[in-house]
């Protein structure tokens, strides 16, 4: 009977601890934690709370040389980079990255996953309806990742519209999705693929023919990894051209964001951030992002 | 293999937000199941429909569809949850409703006999489950329960596709800086079946330590053919 | 931004087209995961020494490791030895391997159903083994698992969504292009939410009818 009473009281023990010990933690991990952010929607001051909480929330989606998510956990990258500088002039000390796939970004924007996207997500038309870019930090080309020597001959978009045989790694939600939508190539002729590497590995794997992708993008890729070749710069892909983006209710910040980015466009810093990773930053020099906006897809 | 080395302590991060999630999660699943499974069994309508309606919608849905909703979709709702809030929220609430469906099973297998005596002893309802019903049925809970446990645990493995940098979104992000493919993937595979291992055999302790004869273990303890939603529907 | 039927009802058929890639996916990986979670049952049965004990761990490590990154190594790791197979393909095989592991455990508890006179039985009339198997044991121990294994092909059905990640272009998948080339997640996910509902809930009923055609005598 003693036995049978332990027994119980130790099950009975047992069992709350083993309910409200991580419950409780929980509960005040979550209290400590910043609270997610602006209600979606909603034309709160994304300025301000960052500001105040000291840190920017930003997508990427770890695409060296565009956006970097270093080991340690901190955001690098051409874009988050020139992020960082422009938004500590505006007073907010640090930025905080959240790797996103490129489909989730403008979702996850609007549903305040995020105050900003620094990815090299490229400007067009539906892009632009739906969130409100910054000037344009950096102007890009593209290129396609092909197996070494390009067997299949692909050196433009024209050349798999002409060959319905070739089939295209792309990553979802990429603009290089859109390109080829644009141009009416079947979507049995696009292969998803989740990130660089994996289209790297698609196209090694024959999955297949080539991979398309930003030049720089593809270069980073070549890198440390010899079994592919980079082609030229595809010649009927339209320039493009990205900055930051941020919800299109936040217009006081895309307002006070532009002031500092034109400031700081002025700087040397601006140049060295650019060159560390490759581009240059005179390229973007008299384009728009109205001008980019008029992408089609 | 020296790529796993060198990014061990990145994945000792990841590890331990995977253990985290797995822990509150494994928490909230006994905070629905038990609320949710007593419910069906109420005599009162207004408990027994919405715990049936909430068992029936979150064991009918793909988890990662409730993932996806809870992260890109609720918002709209006005209602967010911080990330690691709301993955725990959606592993709690899915292996909730399959853990609710265990307690209503281990209490409605109680012999006849043991309410029949409750009734002759002037108990409430309430000290019937209590002190009667509840006791008796946890260890035959404990079995099923280790097996949603464990598979709460590997679902923990998809809230990398909704952003939290847990086991697999490390390995996935090690594999995109370094092309070690092979090793990675080989490695977390290896380590979320120690942990699942080192989870059943907790549970098997438990039910050894809490069995109602230690002697001759009765037909209710008898493990499940368990697993992805231990009793089956 | 809230609900709207208008662009629910246009992207229905999209959902649809996906939804019926899902249940070809899980009819297949089923099929799969019949035949070899039979095959590792009767081994473990068996107790063929080194066989026995290899098909033990293939269990325990396949219901130990997370779907998604059993299905991330066969399509990223696989490829670099030479074995290629389509999203689709690598899908269909991940998941019925992976069931197996299940169905096997569930052909073990019907193989220990089955009452010892009929193995003994069989061995008065001396039938070979394989006939007291094919035509004796497994007859008997299948049937009073058809309803279980029932349940496993619903929940197979709503684990699938899992191999979106490999880029199946399940109803999951679907969902997710959806959302993201109109900027809305709300429908798309509602929606295939519904969807996996409505299915394996008319399916669960089906099986609980399974359940008392299949029920033991007594």
């Amino acid at each position: 009977m003693t036995n049978e009473l332990s027994r119980r009281t130790a099950l009975r023990g047992m069992g709350a601890v083993l309910v409200a010990a991580p419950l409780a933690g929980w509960l005040t991990a979550c209290s400590t934690t910043e609270p997610g952010g602006s209600q979606a929607g909603t034309d709160e001051d994304v300025l301000a709370r960052a500001r105040e909480a000291g840190v920017l929330r930003v997508a990427i989606g770890n695409e060296p040389p565009y956006t970097k998510l270093e080991t340690d956990g901190t955001v690098t990258g051409a874009e988050p980079d020139v992020l960082r500088a422009v938004a500590k002039r505006l007073g907010i000390d640090d930025i905080e990255g959240v790797q996103a796939p490129y489909e989730s970004m403008i979702p996850g924007l609007k549903a305040g996953r995020w105050d900003v996207i620094a990815a090299g997500l490229f400007m067009k038309q539906s892009r632009c309806a739906e969130v409100s870019y910054t000037e344009p930090v950096i102007v890009s080309t593209e290129s396609f990742g092909v197996p070494p020597g390009n067997p299949k001959g692909i050196e433009a978009v024209q050349d798999v519209l002409d060959n319905p045989e070739l089939k295209i790694a792309i990553l979802p939600g990429g603009f290089e999705e859109g390109i080829l939508n644009t141009a009416k190539v079947p979507t049995d002729q696009q292969v998803g693929v989740n990130d660089g590497r994996s289209g790297v590995e698609a196209v090694k794997a024959g999955r297949a023919d080539a991979f398309f992708l930003p030049t720089l993008s593809l270069q980073a890729l070549a890198e440390d990894d010899s079994g592919f070749d980079v082609t030229d710069v595809v010649a009927d892909a339209p320039k493009t051209g990205s900055g930051a983006a941020f919800r299109t209710g936040d217009t006081t910040m895309v307002e006070e964001y532009n002031k500092e980015l034109e400031a700081f466009k002025q700087t040397p810093e601006f140049a060295d951030i650019l060159d560390k990773w490759g581009f240059e930053a005179a390229a973007a020099d008299g384009v728009t992002t109205e001008e980019l906006c008029q992408n089609e897809g | 293999m020296s790529v796993v080395i060198e990014y061990a302590p990145l994945l000792g991060r990841g590890l331990l937000t995977t253990l985290l999630i797995t822990m509150l999660g494994i928490a909230l699943t006994l905070v629905v199941a038990f609320a949710a499974g007593l419910a069906r069994l109420s005599r009162f309508w207004l408990l027994r429909a919405p715990a049936y309606v909430f068992i029936e919608v979150f064991r009918g849905t793909s988890m990662i569809v409730q993932l996806f909703w809870f992260f890109y979709a609720l918002p709209f709702l006005g209602i967010e949850f911080t990330p690691i809030a709301a993955a725990v929220l959606v592993l709690g609430l899915n292996e909730g409703a399959y853990a609710a469906e265990v307690v209503r099973g281990a209490i409605v297998t109680r012999p006849t006999g043991q309410t029949e005596a409750c009734i002759a002893l002037g108990l409430s309802p309430a000290q019937r489950m209590r002190r009667v019903l509840l006791p008796q049925a946890i260890p035959a809970m404990l079995p099923p329960f280790g097996n949603v446990f464990v598979d709460l645990l590997k679902a923990t493995s998809l809230v990398s596709l909704v952003t939290i940098v847990d086991l697999t979104f490390t390995a996935q992000s090690i594999r995109n800086e370094t092309g070690e493919t092979t090793a990675i993937f080989t490695v977390i595979l290896v380590m979320y079946f120690i942990l699942a291992m080192a989870l059943s055999l907790l549970t098997r302790w438990l039910e050894g330590r809490f069995a109602i004869d230690r002697s001759g273990r009765p037909a209710l303890t008898k493990p499940v053919i368990g697993g992805q939603g231990a009793i089956p529907a | 931004m809230i609900w709207s039927n208008e662009f629910a009802l246009e992207i229905l058929p999209v959902l649809l087209r996906g939804l019926w890639v899902t249940v070809q996916l899980t009819l297949l990986g089923f099929l799969i995961s019949l035949v070899v979670g039979l095959v590792v049952a009767v081994v473990r049965f068996a107790k063929i020494p080194v066989l026995s004990q290899l098909c033990t761990l293939y269990v325990l490590f396949m219901r130990g490791t997370p779907l998604l990154v059993q299905a991330y190594f066969a399509f990223y790791v696989l490829p670099a030895y030479g074995v290629t197979l389509s999203s689709f393909a690598t899908g269909v095989v991940v998941i019925g391997l992976n069931y197996s592991a299940y169905t096997a455990e569930v052909y073990r508890s019907g193989i220990e159903g089955v009452a010892t006179g009929q193995w003994e039985a069989a061995t008065a009339l001396s039938l070979p083994p394989r006939s007291t198997w094919n035509r004796v044991v497994l007859p008997q121990a299948v049937r009073s698992v058809i309803p279980v294994l029932g349940n496993y092909l619903i929940q197979m059905f709503k684990d699938s969504a899992v191999l979106s990640a490999i880029g199946v272009i399940d109803l999951m998948r679907a969902a997710n292009t959806l959302g993201s080339s109109s900027f809305r997640y709300l429908e798309p996910f509602t929606l295939a939410g519904l969807l996996f509902l409505i299915i394996s809930y008319t399916a669960s009923i089906g099986v609980k009818r399974l359940e008392h055609r299949y029920a033991p005598a007594h």
